[in-house]
């Protein structure tokens, strides 16, 4: 397909997701109830995650490779209007390599840090608790290693991660086994999520 | 500033909605919503708006800078740009029509008020101005 089509496909998926994340927000207006009103924002934001590989995409030189330094700033950036937490109570460190991925990794990996990211704004720092948010992303040999960190309120004990009603962390961890990664929870310190995964190209 | 009246000129119209309700939210008033530039500049002529929020890429053939710098000409109304597209080209053509404001799309209502605002106020500032001299 020549570029100009492919360019074109990514733009329109990219407008219908925006669409598709509009209406989402038109009908969370419809409810009072703040458990409602989080669950659909929280699907717009996922949306919106997968909007944004696609926005990236066709601006990206191959219309192929995503960069993803850069669709992290972007998305982080977001999620703090989102959940409207202040940078000044919240520092966001960004360490990440300049790497680029294809779609078939970059969606679930967006997805994922979407999840653990907006996990760690609604609840490691609710009411205005202050620390920070780590994201390194390094390539380790054949080996890509994603870090979320934060510096919040320690990840309840009681709960496996791996095994929770939370939709959040389902789709974390489903969206791993899909890259055919794996991923560790380590609380000694801070809480932290390591994800593992073979370059998929 | 309550009662402001604002023109949204948005193709997609579900976006569209979208930007009116979060504008009725911040307390504005939305005098209409245009999906051409040719609607868009009618519009501009039959409501008189206070101030235009004008996406880019508009269907039709006229795109929203070439609009906005027919309503730049024609009318003292300020326009605000809404838009996903940041590339530089763009942004060089976007820049000719001095517009007030430049809104990239995802937004959030805070860089939608205070570009409002703004747009609003310098506005102001120089039709006082123009007044002043004359």
């Amino acid at each position: 397909m020549d570029e100009i089509r492919t360019k074109e496909i990514h733009h329109r998926i990219k407008n219908n997701l925006q669409v598709v994340s509009g209406m989402l927000y038109l009908e969370s207006l419809n409810f009072r109830y703040q458990e409602v009103i989080d669950a659909f924002r929280d699907s717009e934001n996922r949306v919106r995650s997968i909007a944004l590989i696609h926005e990236k995409l066709y601006q990206s030189k191959d219309l192929v490779s995503l960069d993803l330094a850069d669709y992290i700033r972007d998305l982080t950036d977001h999620l703090f209007h989102s959940y409207r937490v202040e940078e000044e109570n919240v520092k966001l460190i960004l360490n990440v390599e300049d790497v680029f991925l294809g779609m078939d990794t970059a969606v679930p990996l967006g997805i994922i840090i979407n999840e653990l990211t907006s996990n760690a704004l609604q609840h490691a720092f609710e009411n205005g608790v202050k620390g920070e948010i780590d994201i390194d992303f390094f390539k380790r040999g054949e080996l890509f290693e994603l870090t979320i960190s934060n510096t919040g309120k320690h990840f309840p004990e009681d709960i496996d991660f791996k095994n929770t009603k939370s939709l959040g962390l389902q789709l974390v961890t489903n969206l791993v086994s899909q890259i055919e990664g794996e991923v560790e929870l380590d609380t000694t310190d801070r809480t932290t999520f390591i994800i593992t995964f073979r370059d998929g190209k | 500033m309550k009662n402001t009246r604002i023109l949204v000129v948005e193709d997609e119209a579900i976006v569209a909605m979208v930007i009116k309700k979060r504008l009725i939210e911040l307390g504005y008033v939305v005098s209409g919503v245009a999906a051409t530039g040719k609607d868009a500049i009618n519009k501009v002529e039959g409501t008189f708006p206070d101030l235009v929020l004008m996406d880019i890429m508009l269907k039709g053939d006229m795109d929203g800078i070439e609009a906005a710098e027919e309503i730049r000409k024609r009318f003292s109304i300020p326009v605000i740009y809404l838009t996903a597209h940041s590339d530089e080209k763009t942004l060089e053509r976007a820049k000719l029509t001095e517009p007030y404001g430049y809104i990239l799309k995802p937004f959030t209502e805070r860089d939608l008020s205070s570009n409002i605002e703004i747009a609003i106020h310098k506005h102001r500032r120089e039709m006082e101005n123009d007044t002043a001299e004359k």
